[in-house]
C-alpha cells in the first residue's frame, strides 16, 4: 500500500510539474531598473524631480553632447516620475460570449470583466469596436440595437428595457466606464468596423491606475421574424496607455 | 489460517490496486481539465508602455519590448501605427488607416527583427507565455527633423476551442505601447511651450480650496515635458510650492497637467487649511528642465464668508434666545 502511494504522488508531482503553468507574472518585469536613460545627456537634469523616492542622474555638457553625435541617438523607457517599469497589462474574462439558443422577445444577457493595470502610464484608455453586426453564413444578422424609442447610438447610451425593443448592444458598470451608461439599463451598440464607425471609448482614465475593473454586459434580443442559425461577429478591444 | 493470510494479502492487493487507479484517474482529471476552468481568459502585457527616442537621421536604433499571454494561447501578430493626440489627457487615436505597411511612407523606417520578420506576421504564444519583440528603427538620411508618435501594438486572436460554434461575439484583444521619435541632427531641438490655461478662483471662502486649473500647450515641432512649478505667495503665513508633474505635451497639442506627490499625480491644490487674504499664485514651466522659464500669475482673495456667516448665526440665535428669556421674565 505504501509502495502504492510513493508511486502515485511520484506521478501527481510529475503531472503538477509538466503541466501547471509556469509563474509569468507581469510583475516579475519590474526588477528592471528605473526610468531608463540610455544615454544621460537626453535633454538634461534640471528640474528633474527628485522626490525622496529616486533621484535620476543625468549629465548635462559637451561630454553628453559628444555622445549623442557620436552614437546617433538617445532612449528614455517608462515613465520620468514612476519609480519602475510596470507593464501595462489588459485581462478579460469570458472572450467566448455564447449565448446559447434564444427565446424572442425575452433579451438574454451575458458578461465579461475587463481589468486593467496602468501603473506605469500617466492613464489609459479601452476602445472597442465590432466587425460586423453578428451574422450568420447565409447573410441575414441580428442587428445592432438603437434602444427604446431609437435612443441611442455606438457613442451614447439610452434605455433598453423594452422586451419589443430587438437587437444587440452592451452596457458599461465599474471603473473608469463612459457616464453615459447611467445604471444598468442603459445600452450602447458596438461601433461597427464594415460601416466605418470609429472605435468608442469603453474605459479611460487620465491618472495612473492599477486593477481598474470594469464589466461589460452584453445583451441580445431577438424578434419572432430572426430566422434560426449561428450569430457571429468579433470584437475588438485596443487598450493604449497615455502618452 | 494460511488461508486466511492469503485471502488477507488478496484484500490489501485489491485496495492497493484501488487506491492506484484512483489516484491515477485523480492526477490525470485533475490536471488534465482543471486548467480549463481558466479557459476563455484573455490577458495581455507589454513593457514598456513608452519609449522615447531621439535620433539622427540616417542613424539606427534597436529597441526590445516584452510581451506576455496571460489567458489562452493564440495567434499574436505586431504592427506600428502611428497616433496623434486625442483631447487634452494624453490619450492616443491610432491612426489605422496608415498602419506602417509595406506601401506607408515609414514603412523603411521600421523593421521588426524578432520574434518574426514582419509586422502583421502571425506567430504562436502560449498562455503564460512571455516574448521580447525587438524593433529596428532607421529614419533615412532625408528624413525631416521633427517628431513622429507611433504606437506599437501587439495583437492576440485567441484559440477557439475545437467544435465548439458561439451564438455570440468572440473577443480579441490587443495592446500598445507608445514610441514619441524625434528626428534631430544636433540632438538639442528647439522647444516651444505656451501656458494655455492657468487658473484659479478669483474669491473663495476660506475653509474651501484654492484648486488650479493648468493646460499647457506645444506650439513646436518636438516632445516636451512640462517641468515647472507653481509658487503660492500668502499675504500671510508662508510660501508654498506644488510641483507639475513631468508629463509629454506632443507637437500641436494641448495637456492638462496635474501636481505630483512622490510617484502619484494628484490635482494641484493648495496645502493650506484655512486661507486668510490675497493669495498671489505663479506657475513657472521650464520644458525639460531647460532655458528661460514661461510664467503667468493669478491672484486669488480668501474671505472668511462661512465663518462670518457662522458668527452672525450664533449672534442672531443668542439674540433671540435673549428676546424670548425678557418676553418670558416680563410676562411673569
Amino acid at each position: 500500500m505504501r509502495s502504492s502511494l510513493v508511486i502515485c504522488l511520484s506521478i501527481f508531482l510529475t503531472l503538477a510539474g509538466l503541466t501547471l503553468p509556469e509563474v509569468v507574472s507581469a510583475q516579475a518585469k519590474i526588477i528592471s531598473p528605473n526610468y531608463i536613460i540610455q544615454m544621460p545627456n537626453f535633454n538634461s537634469g534640471a528640474g528633474i524631480p527628485a522626490s525622496s523616492g529616486y533621484r535620476l542622474d543625468t549629465t548635462i555638457g559637451q561630454t553628453a553632447a559628444g555622445l549623442y553625435s557620436s552614437s546617433g541617438y538617445a532612449v528614455r523607457s517608462g515613465f520620468q516620475y514612476i519609480h519602475s517599469i510596470i507593464p501595462f497589462s489588459f485581462s478579460m474574462s469570458n472572450f467566448l460570449i455564447n449565448f446559447g439558443t434564444l427565446t424572442t422577445g425575452i433579451p438574454s444577457t451575458l458578461t465579461s470583466t475587463l481589468i486593467v493595470s496602468a501603473g506605469g502610464a500617466g492613464g489609459y484608455k479601452v476602445t472597442a469596436r465590432e466587425s460586423t453586426a453578428l451574422q450568420k453564413t447565409g447573410g441575414q444578422s441580428i442587428p445592432d440595437t438603437l434602444c427604446d424609442a431609437l435612443g441611442c447610438t455606438e457613442s451614447a447610451a439610452g434605455v433598453w428595457s423594452l422586451a419589443t425593443t430587438y437587437g444587440f448592444g452592451y452596457n458599461m458598470s465599474g471603473n473608469d466606464v463612459p457616464s453615459d451608461f447611467i445604471n444598468s439599463t442603459y445600452y450602447r451598440h458596438f461601433a461597427n468596423a464594415s460601416q466605418s464607425q470609429t472605435d468608442q471609448i469603453v474605459m479611460s482614465n487620465a491618472n495612473v491606475g492599477r486593477t481598474r475593473t470594469a464589466t461589460i454586459t452584453y445583451k441580445i434580443n431577438v424578434s419572432a421574424v430572426q430566422p434560426a442559425g449561428s450569430y457571429q461577429n468579433k470584437i475588438l478591444f485596443t487598450a493604449t496607455p497615455s502618452f | 489460517m494460511i488461508k486466511n493470510k492469503k485471502q488477507t494479502k488478496t484484500i490489501i492487493w485489491e485496495i492497493d490496486k484501488l487506491l492506484f487507479g484512483f489516484c491515477l484517474v485523480f492526477s490525470i482529471l485533475y490536471f488534465g481539465f482543471a486548467q480549463k476552468v481558466h479557459a476563455q481568459t484573455l490577458g495581455l502585457s507589454i513593457s514598456p508602455p513608452i519609449d522615447e527616442i531621439m535620433i539622427m537621421p540616417g542613424k539606427e536604433v534597436t529597441r526590445t519590448f516584452t510581451i506576455t499571454n496571460d489567458g489562452e494561447s493564440g495567434m499574436a501578430s505586431i504592427y506600428i501605427v502611428p497616433f496623434r493626440a486625442q483631447g487634452e489627457n494624453g490619450n492616443v487615436a491610432l491612426d489605422e488607416k496608415n498602419a506602417v505597411t509595406g506601401l506607408s511612407p515609414f514603412a523603411s523606417w521600421f523593421s521588426i527583427i524578432s520574434p518574426v520578420t514582419s509586422f502583421g506576421e502571425k506567430f504562436y504564444m502560449t498562455g503564460g507565455q512571455t516574448q521580447t519583440v525587438t524593433i529596428k528603427i532607421s529614419p533615412g538620411v532625408n528624413a525631416v527633423e521633427r517628431d513622429y508618435y507611433f504606437t506599437l501594438l501587439y495583437e492576440l486572436d485567441n484559440d477557439i476551442p475545437g467544435g465548439f460554434t458561439p451564438i455570440g461575439p468572440t473577443n480579441q484583444a490587443r495592446i500598445g505601447a507608445n514610441l514619441l521619435l524625434s528626428i534631430s541632427k544636433d540632438g538639442k531641438p528647439v522647444k516651444n511651450p505656451y501656458i494655455a490655461e492657468f487658473s484659479a478662483p478669483k474669491v473663495i471662502d476660506s475653509l474651501g480650496s484654492l484648486i488650479y486649473k493648468i493646460r499647457i500647450g506645444n506650439n513646436g515641432s518636438y516632445v516636451f515635458k512640462s517641468n515647472g512649478k507653481i509658487t503660492i505667495k500668502p499675504t500671510f503665513g508662508t510660501s508654498e510650492t506644488l510641483n507639475l508633474a513631468p508629463l509629454n505635451i506632443i507637437s500641436d497639442s494641448i495637456r492638462s497637467i496635474p501636481c505630483l506627490s512622490g510617484e502619484e499625480m494628484i490635482s494641484c491644490q493648495s496645502n493650506h487649511k484655512v486661507l486668510i487674504g490675497i493669495y498671489k499664485s505663479t506657475l513657472s514651466i521650464i520644458p525639460d528642465g531647460e532655458g528661460d522659464p514661461q510664467t503667468k500669475t493669478v491672484t486669488t482673495v480668501a474671505f472668511p464668508f462661512s465663518i462670518l456667516f457662522g458668527l452672525i448665526l450664533v449672534a442672531a440665535t443668542y439674540k433671540i434666545i435673549r428676546k424670548s428669556q425678557k418676553t418670558g421674565k416680563e410676562s411673569s
